[in-house]
This record gives C-alpha cells, structure tokens and sequence, in this order.
C-alpha cells in the first residue's frame, strides 16, 4: 500500500485529522510527486463522483413493491380484525329495530276489545304451544341476547382489568 | 412527481396511515436500491426481488426506525441483509474482499447501454464497466461512498464492520477500480483520468 497515495486519499476524503490535513497541504504545495499524484487522484475521484450510473428497475416496481406490501398487511391483519365494527352495530340495531317492529304489529293486531281471556289464551297459546316459528325465533332470539351480554359483559371485565 | 417532502416527513405521513407517502419514499430511493441490489446479486431479476424484498421489509420495521441514523443508511441495511439472505439461499458465493481471482464477470446484464453506439465508448460506460467487473465488495462499497452519500462511519454500519476497515476496503477498491479501468482501457485512460 503506497502511503503517499493513502494519505492523499484521506485528504481527498476529509478523513484526516487537521495536522495530518496541514501535511498534506504542505506537501502537495512544496513536493511535485505529491501535487501530480494528488491531481492524479483528484481528478480520478470527481470521474467517479460524476460518471456512475445508477440502474433502473423494470416501470412496474413501484406497483409491484406497493402491491406485495397490501398482500403482506392482509397476511398478517387477518379479515378478523379487518371488520368495522360500526357494520355490526348497524346490523344489530337493524335487527333489534326490526323485532321490535314485529312485536308492535303483532300486539295492534290482536283484537282487546272482546273476550279478553280467550285473546290472552291465544298468545300464550301461539307462543308456547301452537307456534313452531315463534317459538324458534323466540328461542334464537335468547341465546343472541345471552351471547350478546356475555360478549358485553367480558368486555367490561377486561376493559377494567386493564 | 416525486414529493418534496423529506424522508422524515414521509415516515410520519405512513406511519399516520398514508400509504402514497410511502410510495414516494419508494420512488426516491428505488433506483439506488437496486443498483445496489444489482451489486450484490449482479443479476438483474434477483435484484428486483431483493430490491422489493427490502422495501416490504422497511415498511414492516418502519416503526422501530429510531431517526438517530439517516433513513437511507437504515434502508442499505436492509438490503445488505436482504441481499445476504437471498445469496445464502441461492447457494452462491460471496467474494472476499481480498480474493481477486474469485470476481464474477456479468455477461448479458443490461444495464440500459447499447454496446455498438458510440455513447457506449463514454467515460461513464467505461466506469461503470469497471466497477461491473470489481467484486461485490468492492463495488458496494465504491456505491455507497459515491452514490448513496455515505460517509465511512455509515457505510460501517450498513455492512457491520469497523470504520478503519471500510477506510482500507475502500482505499483498495478504489485502486483496484483504477487498475480495472487501465487494462480495459490502455489508451483511453489518461483521456477518462
């Protein structure tokens, strides 16, 4: 390794301390090997500087990086925790707004005006004994309020536990 | 257009959820990336694979990027390590630094040059042939030192090694860069330094 060639590059660089760089100067200034060494390298590194080109990848590779990302953020955030939450709560109040609905017509539909135990014979006997459908909307009705409190509840739990 | 925001800015726009501000980091820093890509691998297509490979990754770690470092240097760590991995699968051999005689010659890898035009006889062509034909060492390091605006000390901390080495790596690859450039081009030389 030449040392004249490796303290010039160091001057060239700024990578020499500040008596090492006076050296230099020095050097470069009263000995002509130095100073036609040093405009030698000089001239070396500004071609190196200018002249190194840069390669281009294919057009799409902006697209292709962009899109491996979302495939990537979708394997790892699985559709799970993708859900808005606002679209349960619509489709819960949508359903609750529904039933209740139902049961409002259902209750203006019956007729209070005459014999009132035979009317009240008819829903108990429409819910508990006579209706098949009723009683499966009744019966699934339930199990989504105990799942819905259940989830309600367990939430709180750990929201404080937290 | 590319944006005229910073690479900071950029990161706080994606990591705020704003993901064209990190397309643009993309475009900003694509060409380097690859180039660099391009010397560890000296294949194109292999290049392109760790190149996107890189970015996937630095989007998934974008949060642990500390800001003590520049996002470009952060990001050539990346694909160092990205480029270390894909040549371990690949079962190819990385050439030492002091090894010569092991340096791949690229055949065939088009780096946009038309070898008959006379723009092809420029200096920049020759340069870049040069540094095609110095080993993988050598020629990141020349990258990153002229290109990718990396002093010593960051290039140390992209290919994990002590400053004072990168400082010796980079004295020789330069002399070996110099010698390439005098038997490729007897004549031409002292025209191109």
């Amino acid at each position: 390794m030449s040392s004249i060639e490796e303290k010039l590059w160091e001057y060239i660089d700024g990578t020499c301390t500040a008596a090492e760089r006076e050296a230099v100067e020095k050097l470069i200034a009263d000995n002509d090997i130095y100073r036609q060494k040093y405009e030698e390298l000089l001239a070396f590194n500004k071609a190196i500087s200018a002249d190194i080109e840069l390669d281009e990848p294919m057009m799409a590779f902006t697209y292709n990086v962009m899109d491996a990302i979302r495939t990537d953020y979708a394997m790892q955030h699985p559709l799970k925790t993708r859900v808005n939450k606002t679209l349960i709560w619509v489709i819960g109040g949508l359903f609750t707004v529904i039933l209740l609905l139902a049961f409002v017509i259902f209750l203006t539909s019956l007729s209070w005006q005459t014999d009132v135990n035979m009317h009240a014979n008819d829903l108990h006997f429409m819910i508990f004994k006579g209706g098949d459908v009723w009683q499966a909307f009744l019966f699934f009705d339930t199990i989504l309020l105990l799942f819905v409190l259940n989830r309600f509840l367990r939430n709180r739990i750990s929201h404080q536990q937290s | 257009m590319q944006s005229k925001l910073s690479d900071i800015e950029l990161i706080t726009k994606t990591l705020a959820g704003n993901q064209s501000a990190y397309t643009d980091l993309v475009k900003r820093h694509q060409r380097f990336i690859f180039t660099l890509a391009m010397r560890f691998t000296k294949n194109r297509e292999d290049a392109e694979e760790v190149a996107q490979d890189t970015f996937v990754k630095a989007y998934r770690l974008l949060n642990t990027f500390k800001q003590e470092s520049k996002f470009s240097t952060w990001l050539y760590t990346i694909v160092y390590t990205s480029a270390m991995t894909s040549l371990r699968k690949k079962r190819l051999d990385t050439t030492s630094i002091d090894n010569e005689d092991t340096h791949i010659q690229i055949k065939n890898t088009s780096t946009g040059y038309d070898v008959n035009s006379a723009e092809n006889r420029s200096r920049s062509f020759h340069l870049n042939q040069a540094i095609e034909q110095l080993s993988t060492d050598d020629a990141t390091i020349i990258t990153l030192f002229y290109k990718g605006e990396q002093s010593i000390e960051e290039i140390a901390q992209v290919l994990s090694i002590e400053a004072n080495t990168v400082k010796v790596k980079l004295f020789r690859a330069r002399q070996r860069l110099k010698e390439k450039l005098e038997r490729n081009l007897k004549h031409e030389v002292k025209e191109l330094i």
